[in-house]
């Protein structure tokens, strides 16, 4: 069992981690700073049920995913949310790569990763229906593996796998528009 | 080699998450060094999640940590 006394020295260094977290979550500073605080106390409470030695980090996400699931499942589906369906694998890579053209390719590669910014990518990210986005923000952003977000999330790893894919579809194709927005697109490539 | 494209596209994710078997991972490898295409894809993929990554960081703002340190004082506080 672990000791509230080293709480600060053990957990708050986490708190920057789960900070970033929330703010994908929340989507404004204010609510981040909420949802992290509110993840903090909780943890801090309940610190003494926590074995010490096992896995902290997924811990602390355990109850920061679970926090937000309740404070915001309430809420009204946010308008901008939407699930778009089935996309394919390798959905941006398949509109700008070409086969037999691997030089030019590579180029229109470039254009697209560098000129895509990161706000574009926030946004992106923060589209994703909730289902989708806890996964890749869990894998993507803080790396966790697909049996460590199973336990966060409290569902099977099957189901990671499969949002996490599907997510991550998603957001490329999110990302796609973005980069036709912004001219990225090289001429001639498929439009979806 | 058209069915190990296929494949070896099909878990990518799987690939660069390091959730393969060392077995797979091999195989998958083997592949990727005797086909362009899918290594362009392998690359791309893998590029595109270090991207993702460093956009999503957040520089957490000094204030709340001092804040939030205040906030666990207080309930140490009020708990003794």
């Amino acid at each position: 069992m672990a000791d509230q006394a080293n709480f600060e020295r053990d957990a708050m260094p986490y708190a920057g981690q789960l900070y970033a977290a929330a703010m994908r979550m929340a989507r404004n500073p204010a609510d981040a700073e909420d949802l992290v605080q509110e993840t903090m106390l909780k943890a801090y409470r309940a610190y003494d049920t926590f074995t010490e030695g096992t896995n902290l980090k997924a811990w602390l996400y355990r109850i920061l995913t679970n926090t937000y699931i309740n404070r915001y499942r309430k809420a009204q589906r946010r308008p901008n949310e939407t699930d778009l369906g089935e996309v394919e694998d390798l959905y941006l890579y398949r509109r700008i790569g070409s086969e037999d053209a691997a030089e030019m390719s590579r180029s229109a590669e470039d254009q697209l990763l560098e000129g895509l910014v990161e706000s574009d990518i926030k946004e992106a990210v923060e589209a994703l229906p909730e289902h989708f986005r806890l996964p890749v923000l869990l894998a993507d952003l803080e790396g966790f593996s697909y049996k460590e977000i199973a336990e966060i999330l409290d569902i099977p790893i099957g189901t990671v796998m499969s949002r996490l894919h599907r997510g991550r579809k998603q957001l490329q194709r999110a990302l796609w528009e973005f980069a036709r927005q912004r001219g990225l697109v090289p001429e001639g490539a498929e439009t979806p | 080699m058209k069915r190990a494209c296929d494949q070896a596209l099909a878990e990518v994710y799987l690939y660069l998450d390091r959730e393969l078997t060392w077995w797979r991972r091999r195989q998958i490898r083997r592949h990727l060094a005797e086909c362009p295409p899918c290594l362009e894809g392998y690359a791309f993929e893998r590029r595109l999640k270090i991207v993702v990554r460093e956009c999503l960081a957040e520089e957490v703002p000094e204030e709340f940590l001092i804040r939030l340190n205040e906030a666990i004082q207080r309930e140490r506080y009020r708990q003794v």
